[in-house]
């Protein structure tokens, strides 16, 4: 039991990490993460009694517990950092109207 | 009242989006009071900026549709480059306001007493009369929310009749282009530590602008625009 709250602990940490870093590496750990679950996905295939091993060597129950968690902490971080992609776009976008409004005012007498 | 030639120093923005002929009719009503009308165009799809540009105020068009914010954000933008600019006062395009309120707010932070001058219909029984009982609850819950994320004590948080000083205004940065805006503002002088006080106001209610106006659902948007700012 106390291992599920150490795991998801650990989880919540490099989320937070992965979702609030705005430089180019977390975008870079975020896409690597991404394919190395690609992969894993893969890899259950051909190894289908994996995600129970590893869960049961990290206290956790089955490998459909196990699977369950680790791919709601990806929705959730993917919906995060979508949002927040999209807001910053949507900044771009105000600055770049405004930008052009302020220059093309009519009957300005500046 | 200030005479015309007294209030030069106000520049009045006027955002406008898709309103047709009310916003001639609020310019008219304005702009033989105040010289420094700036009407933002928020990428209207009728011809209302044809109409706006030819009654001679300043006009400036968003070239896509952003929300309230936005256009706010940019007629304060405009108005910081006049350097006789010293009050900004937001005025709505929809005929909701009067000039006898513009004015009251005017005066008010003429004084100087304070950075922004709120108008607020809960604070004269008589204003709130012809407030539809839905657009009440809305706006109940926006003053909870307030009270909740900045501590202010404001009774109308979202009524789009509020004087600024400039100084106010060159410290603020509105991010949220749509109705949060509103919300953002109160954050800006609780983060800030602005002063500020509120005056009765009355808002005219026809069945146009009832319609338009905040449901609760989107309330929940505002509220969750407001959490990831």
């Amino acid at each position: 039991m106390i291992m599920r709250w150490i795991i998801a602990g650990f989880l919540m940490s490099v989320g937070f990490y992965l979702v609030a870093g705005k430089t180019t590496r977390h975008l870079a750990i975020r896409r690597l993460l991404f394919v190395v679950f690609i992969f894993a996905g893969f890899g259950s295939l051909i190894f289908k009694d994996a995600w129970s091993r590893l869960a049961v060597y990290l206290g956790v129950g089955n490998g459909a517990e196990l699977l369950t968690y680790l791919v709601t902490f990806v929705f959730i971080s993917y919906v995060v950092s979508t949002y927040r992609w999209k807001r910053a776009f949507e900044e771009k976008i105000a600055k770049l109207t405004r930008e052009l409004a302020l220059q093309t005012a009519k009957n300005s007498d500046k | 009242m200030a005479k015309t030639q007294d209030l030069h120093e106000i520049a009045v923005i006027i955002p406008s989006f898709n309103e047709g002929a009310r916003v001639v009719e609020t310019i008219k009503q304005l702009q033989n009071t105040f010289p420094n009308l700036i009407v933002v165009d928020d990428g209207s799809s009728d011809k209302s900026f044809e109409s706006i540009v030819k009654t001679g105020v300043i006009a400036l068009r968003h070239s896509v549709n952003l929300g309230q914010g936005a256009a706010i954000q940019t007629g304060i933008e405009y108005g910081l480059t006049k350097k006789e600019i010293e009050y900004f006062l937001t005025f709505d395009a929809d005929g909701q306001h009067s000039l006898e309120f513009a004015l009251y707010l005017v005066e008010e932070i003429r004084k100087n007493e304070v950075d922004v001058v709120l108008g607020s219909r809960f604070l004269n029984a008589n204003h709130s009369e012809s407030l539809p009982q839905k657009k009440k609850l809305v706006l109940k819950l926006g003053i909870l929310f307030t009270r909740f994320d900045t501590g202010l004590k404001v009774t109308d948080t979202h009524n789009g009749l509020r004087a600024m000083s400039r100084k106010f205004c060159e410290e603020l940065n509105i991010k949220q282009n749509g109705m949060a805006h509103a919300s953002e503002i109160l954050s800006a002088i609780k983060d800030g530590s602005y002063t500020w006080k509120e005056m009765p106001v009355q808002v005219i209610y026809t069945d146009y602008s009832k319609a338009k106006g905040q449901s609760i659902l989107n309330a929940i948007n505002i509220i969750t625009e407001m959490f990831h700012r």
